[in-house]
């Protein structure tokens, strides 16, 4: 019996050899070079409506926050500074929405999408309802220096009780690749 | 053509003949009393787990050469000669009925014929060409063991594939095929042989057919698959046990013990036949505790000697002897318990397996979605109940309950073989009152499991054997015209062709491996190919790319650690974070060398989130659970008033929390929550996933028109960095350079 427990131990030894947490520390790998640091004081290639200094990089017709909403109103034309070294292979990116609110008044919006003046796509919103924009940045249209101003144009808005020009309401904008 | 050929028939005869001489050594020195066709069956059975544990021992040692085998083929021949061991003289069984040993001799002849040019047709099967003989090359090239951990097949118990690499040495694939279709010519003899012994002849042979004509069997049995060899070591085991419990030879429980070892060595689901062998000897011996004790030690001792090698293999190569299963007993890098859910999961439904009606009609006659079919006439299995009116029939019943169970785990047909020998035979007994229709029964299946019958109702994509490919069996026409028609073989080729040897090949979806002499590295093998996969996704998938940050703002502390910690739970998402970043009054703290970084789950990859790439991360791998962490070990104390997290994936379920230790070794919290904010896809992720490939040595990859990369890889290479090298309608495979920026 004795040879069969030492047995039954050395089994339950093998069995339990991987058994069980360790605690798994490791040092700093090696630093990859191509992800540029975070700095949400300057211009990035993107610009989305949760960035907390949204207003810090519009340049024109964006209405400020509604209650810390993920979301702004524009006016006509609404831009955004952004920072992207110019080269091929760049997409353009914005996402917006045609509301309720402004679309009674409008009726169907034709958006042209600029990117530093150039018209780099046109978006016709025939209803109300989400719009994406997902269009190749035309290469001459980008500034060398890096610093693009990306916008909407809108053929019409609505003018608001308030005096506010509403346009769209506008969740991002930006660059992809 | 004629030298490949006899190198295939003599490759998997010497491994048959090896195994029976090992065998037949075993059962002279027991000295126990069978007849004498039960000598020669168990002598084979028992000897193919010797001839197993053998290879095993070989390739440990590195002794895996075609020489070695060769010599031990010769060796355990001569031996056999010289010790006259196909001498005996022990009795033969009574024949059965003439007109069921005639039908089952005609059906038998014909199947067997079926199945031996099918066997030896090259082979293409998904996963014999695949995983199976994939590894079993893989150890003939390194000419021992080696670890495989970027590859979960690599970690099941490969007691079949032991006698496959014995075979696969002279006689490649096919050699290896013929081997397990060894093992399905001799379970319906052992089924038979059984039945004679328990006095019900007609009802052996009707069930031996009735399982051995199955469609899957066939299937499976020809291919280098485990299926029919694990079905045929549970039967054995069984027929062991009933003739120990009938003539109380205590010797019989060594091979029986060996058996039910060896079944856990071939399949990690037939482990069930050594709970089964030791259970039922503790039934049988329960009011006789001494000599149950004594039993049960010469069962438990001759499995171990079984099972032992593979848990021990486990334990040393991947810090678990179950692997790939049961990682949340046995953590470690390799595999994990997150992806075991999932995959578990998967095998449960395969995917599409919804309405429960379905799958009776997918396993007896459809076929496609369960990987094969059984056949219609087992409609009539439920008859099998019937066979409760006697013993036997109880016993078989039991038995095929007890093997059907792992069935519950995973619905593909092929996890009903084990079961199946057991229900044919009840279905066998249930109908011997009726010898007429029992054989009407026969005769319909026969028909019915013909290739030609099956596919007029089988669906189109159904797993089943397909023709009569006697003149590729033959190599009238060459193996590459054959197997040049799949897809998967002429993909591995290529690779062979293509890439330099040494290089290892990044696969998204499987190949036939075992063709390639390269490293193929397939996408969801293993937790290293599953992030690899991931990388790629996060590349170039929408929804997958890391674009939110978790911002945690928080009065500047002095802090010895941070860390993460999830407060929330959820079924399916996880905590994952690609990139870590802390700040003091707006300023990046720039990362230290002295730092250092650990989380639970998954320890091992929370480096990733500090390695400033954005396609790398480290994540939970387990479903959100409160308590998971990441944590920052600054090594000094830092003063740090801001930490965000790169998010990768976003999950809106999870809810983390920032708590800090201020040096005193307690945690506080910093920040009960954060604030979400879409930061944008990092640009340039194809050109990072190229850094971080290339950094991981692989440089090659294939893709296929299934894949979800596929589009993106090929309309974007130059960004990725990956020139095609090779390519066919349907396939690319890539080369990755330095990336354009």
């Amino acid at each position: 019996m004795n040879r069969v427990r030492a047995a039954a131990a050395v089994w339950a030894a093998a069995m339990a050899a991987g058994c069980g947490s360790r605690a798994v520390v490791s040092a700093l790998p090696e630093q990859r070079g191509i992800l540029p640091p975070i700095d949400f004081e300057r211009p990035h290639h993107f610009l989305s409506m949760t960035h907390p200094h949204v207003d810090r990089f519009a340049v024109r017709d964006i209405h400020p926050a509604e209650g810390g909403a993920p979301w702004r109103w524009t006016g006509r034309n609404p831009t955004v500074r952004l920072r992207v070294s110019a080269r091929e292979g760049l997409r353009i990116r914005a996402d917006f929405v045609t509301a309720q609110e402004s679309f009674a008044h409008t009726g169907p919006l034709t958006v042209r999408v600029r990117l530093n003046g150039c018209v780099a796509a046109v978006v016709k919103c025939d209803a109300e309802g989400e719009y994406r924009v997902n269009e190749e940045a035309p290469l001459e249209c980008l500034e060398r220096s890096g610093e693009q101003q990306l916008g909407l144009e809108l053929d019409k808005a609505h003018r608001a009780p308030d005096g506010r020009v509403l346009g769209v309401i506008l969740l991002r904008m930006g660059f992809t690749d | 053509m004629a030298k490949t050929l006899v190198l295939i028939l003599l490759s998997a005869g010497f491994t048959a003949v090896s195994a029976w001489a090992l065998g037949a050594l075993l059962f002279r020195a027991l000295k126990v009393r069978l007849y004498r066709q039960e000598e020669r069956l168990f002598a084979l059975l028992t000897g193919f787990s010797l001839l197993s544990l053998l290879v095993f021992g070989l390739a440990v040692a590195h002794l895996a050469y075609r020489g070695v085998f060769a010599a031990v083929a010769a060796s355990l021949t001569l031996a056999a000669l010289w010790m006259r061991l196909d001498k005996t003289e022990a009795p033969a069984q009574a024949p059965a009925p003439g007109r069921y040993r005639m039908l089952f001799a005609a059906a038998y002849m014909a199947y067997a014929l079926l199945y031996v040019v099918h066997a030896m047709k090259p082979e293409i099967s998904p996963d014999g060409a695949g995983y199976h003989l994939g590894h079993v090359a893989r150890y003939l090239r390194a000419h021992g063991m080696a670890p495989t951990p970027h590859d979960m097949y690599g970690m099941l118990s490969q007691g079949a594939e032991m006698l496959f690499l014995f075979a696969f040495a002279y006689g490649r694939h096919s050699a290896a095929a013929l081997v397990h279709c060894v093992f399905l010519f001799v379970l319906p003899l052992l089924m038979l042989a059984y039945a004679r012994r328990r006095g019900f002849p007609q009802a052996g042979a009707a069930g031996a057919i009735l399982a051995f004509a199955a469609p899957v069997t066939g299937v499976s049995g020809t291919a280098a698959y485990n299926d029919v060899a694990a079905a045929a070591v549970i039967f054995g085991c069984f027929y062991l046990l009933e003739i120990w419990d009938e003539t109380q030879q205590n010797r019989l429980l060594i091979p029986a013990g060996l058996l039910a070892g060896f079944a856990f060595a071939i399949k990690y689901t037939a482990f069930l036949c050594l709970p089964y062998a030791l259970g039922g000897v503790a039934w049988r011996l329960r009011k006789r505790p001494a000599e149950l004790a004594r039993a049960g030690a010469l069962v438990s001792l001759a499995a171990g000697l079984m099972t032992a090698p593979w848990l021990v293999r486990n334990a040393v190569y991947y810090q678990n002897p179950l692997a790939p299963f049961f990682n949340a007993w046995f953590p470690n890098p390799y595999q994990d318990a997150g992806y075991e859910q999932v995959y578990r999961r998967v095998m449960r439904t395969y995917h599409e397996i919804r309405n429960p009606a379905e799958l009776p009609r997918q396993v007896l006659y459809r076929g496609d979605v369960v990987q094969g079919l059984v056949g219609p006439v087992f409609v009539l299995a439920p008859l099998a109940l019937l066979a409760a009116r006697r013993r036997e029939g109880r016993r078989l019943l039991a038995a095929g309950l007890v093997f059907a169970l792992p069935y519950t785990q995973n619905i593909g047909a092929r996890f009903l073989i084990p079961a199946l020998p057991f229900v044919s035979l009840g279905m066998g007994l249930a109908l011997a009152r009726a010898p007429g229709l029992l054989a009407a029964l026969v005769v319909l299946h026969a028909v019915l499991s013909w290739p030609a019958v099956v596919g007029k109702y089988a669906r189109p994509h159904a797993y089943r054997l397909d023709g009569f490919p006697v003149r590729a069996a033959l190599r009238i026409e060459p193996e590459e015209a054959f197997l040049g028609r799949a897809p998967s073989y002429r993909r591995a080729r290529a690779i062979d062709r293509v890439v330099p040897p040494g290089a290892a090949v990044f696969t998204f979806s499987g190949i036939a491996d075992s063709y390639a002499n390269r490293d193929i590295l397939t996408g969801y093998y293993s937790v290293e190919t599953r992030t690899v996969w991931e990388m790629f996704s996060a590349a170039a998938l929408e929804g997958s790319r890391p674009a939110w940050l978790a911002d945690f703002r928080f009065p500047a502390r002095s802090l010895a650690r941070v860390r993460v910690v999830e407060t929330a739970s959820h079924e399916t998402n996880v905590l994952g974070i690609a990139e870590i970043y802390l700040w003091r009054q707006n300023a990046l703290l720039p990362r230290e060398a002295q730092w250092r970084v650990t989380a639970w789950p998954n320890p091992w990859q929370a480096s990733m989130a500090l390695d400033n790439s954005a396609v790398t991360r480290w994540n939970s791998q387990l479903p959100l659970r409160p308590g998971f962490f990441f944590e920052l070990r600054f090594g000094s104390p830092r003063i740090v008033d801001r930490v965000a997290l790169l998010l990768q994936p976003l999950s809106h379920a999870s809810r983390p929390r920032l708590e800090g230790d201020t040096g005193d070794g307690g945690w506080e919290v910093l920040a009960e929550s954060a604030a979400l904010i879409e930061w944008g896809e990092p640009l340039e992720l194809r050109r990072m996933v190229n850094e971080e490939m290339r950094r991981r040595g692989v440089f090659y990859v294939l893709a296929q028109s299934g894949d979800a990369i596929y589009a993106d890889l090929d309309a974007k290479r130059r960004w990725w960095g990956a020139e095609v090298v090779w390519e066919e309608d349907g396939a690319k495979l890539y080369r990755f350079t330095e990336a354009r920026r």
